[in-house]
């Protein structure tokens, strides 16, 4: 009896530290692409957050005059709308329309999960494709 | 069996389009990898990734493998960086010692092969083994041990085949190529050697490493002008499109934007990336070359400071300081520093 209590708390216990490790709380593909959608229509000084670390670009692109004065996403074009379809592959092909004026634009996006077992999946955009151009590499 | 050779054509064309990251495989003594702005200690199966750089000290050593298993040995007292740029043939990666000895053994690479990058020259490799060795005056060695590596500065070139060696000045020619047979090349006492001539004539000197900086700032400016001009380009055409939506519509008005607007801006933002990857490799020869001198100067002179030389120095320093601080601080970020 004692050891059928003693193995329910553990259980107990191990499920309470994974939900809040966040092992079920992790950012999933659709909440990254949400986020970088996010903050191009707002507070841009994070947006580079969105991305993974190991793009050849970072460098290039880690500096805020790169998003707001550098082509595509340009703060001048306002709105952004990135169309996230339901259960995305690690590469998806969507579209995007803005205040600009033109578009709607093709995009692809490749993301990878940078997670672990303790945080859960944390999903960061490597690349980006733009009208079949390589946007960020 | 057919597509057994499809498939490996395809793991070998994912592997070499994957970006140019290299692992961190062996560590000898105290390695820091700066990454961003920060700076920490690098372990064995740590990812140098574009942008990040190596630092070893003098008694340390670092190992890096790339994915087609090429070699990368970064040795005491170096500072290497992998980055990025975008040329006119697509984008090329570059391996950039900014001080100290690398070695490099290059397997056979599928894809582009990468650029070699000191402050005062660039070398193009193919199927290559080879030492660069990045003076803290600003001067560069190279030594072929296989393959072959064109050695550009000050838009001249040099073809350097297995056993021969060039050296490159700041702000010069390449030098005329010697045989490295017979001859024991040896980092430190070459780099001292160096920085002894440099610091024995400061201001001579400084003028060659301002004209290296000036290399640096001249193709911010070229990037820069094109980059200015695209968006000149795009602020006519807005204006067109503006006449367009007015007589025609707004329908026709994203047809125009589609075709003559939208293309602008897929430019731009390379031609940014570019400008970018200019104004990094000026930071980086300004705070490990031209920072280097001017503390050891501040250092020599702390109890003579009204000497003319220090004096003259001094100033010759602060106009490159002025141009820096004009044509790249601009294109920094505080990520940078």
């Amino acid at each position: 009896m004692y050891k059928r209590v003693f193995l329910l708390a553990i259980i107990a216990i191990l499920a309470f530290i994974m939900s809040s490790c966040g092992a079920f709380l992790g950012v999933s593909i659709e909440d990254r692409i949400t986020q970088f959608e996010s903050d191009l229509n707002g507070n841009r000084s994070n947006i580079i957050d969105n991305f993974s670390e190991s793009c050849d670009d970072y460098p290039g692109m880690n500096t805020l005059a790169y998003w707001n004065d550098s082509g595509s996403f340009d703060d001048d074009y306002k709105n952004f709308n990135i169309t996230i379809p339901s259960n995305p592959d690690s590469t998806f092909t969507t579209s995007f329309s803005d205040t600009s004026g033109g578009g709607p634009y093709t995009i692809k996006f490749y993301l990878i999960d940078e997670g672990d077992f303790f945080l859960g999946e944390n999903w960061r955009i490597r690349n980006i494709w733009i009208s079949d151009t390589l946007y960020i590499d | 069996m057919k597509n057994i050779f499809l498939i490996i054509f395809t793991i070998v064309i994912v592997l070499t389009a994957s970006g140019q990251n290299a692992d961190l495989v062996y560590v000898d003594g105290w390695v820091d990898i700066r990454s961003g702005g920060e700076v920490y200690e690098a372990l064995p199966g740590d990812v140098l990734r574009a942008g990040d750089s190596v630092i070893t000290s003098s008694d340390s050593i670092a190992e890096l493998e790339q994915k087609d298993r090429s070699k990368i040995i970064v040795k005491p007292d170096s500072i290497f960086t992998i980055r990025e740029i975008e040329t006119d043939s697509g984008k090329e990666t570059v391996l950039a010692t900014t001080v100290g000895a690398v070695s490099f053994k290059f397997g056979k690479l599928f894809g582009k092969e990468p650029i070699l990058a000191t402050p005062s020259m660039v070398a193009g490799i193919r199927g290559t083994e080879l030492t660069v060795y990045a003076g803290e005056d600003g001067s560069t060695l190279i030594a072929v041990d296989s393959g072959l590596v064109t050695v550009e500065s000050m838009g001249v070139s040099v073809d350097l085949v297995k056993d021969e060696g060039v050296e490159v000045l700041p702000g010069e020619v390449p030098g005329e190529k010697f045989s490295l047979l017979g001859r024991n090349l040896d980092f430190s006492s070459w780099n001292a050697e160096k920085y002894e001539d440099l610091i024995a004539e400061p201001i001579l000197g400084l003028e060659h490493l301002g004209k290296q900086l000036g290399e640096y700032i001249k193709k911010i400016d070229s990037h820069n002008d094109l980059f200015n001009n695209l968006k000149s380009e795009k602020e006519a055409a807005k204006e067109d499109l503006q006449k367009i939506i007015d007589e025609k519509g707004k329908d026709q008005g994203r047809i125009f934007f589609n075709e003559n607007i939208h293309p602008i801006d897929l430019k731009t933002n390379r031609l940014f990336l570019n400008i970018r990857y200019y104004s990094l490799s000026s930071l980086s020869f300004r705070r490990y070359i031209l920072g280097r001198l001017y503390l050891d100067m501040k250092g020599r002179f702390i109890m003579d400071s009204k000497n003319p030389e220090y004096i003259q120095f001094l100033s010759i320093y602060q106009e490159k300081m002025s141009l820096f601080e004009d044509k790249v601080v601009p294109f920094l970020d505080v990520n940078d520093i």
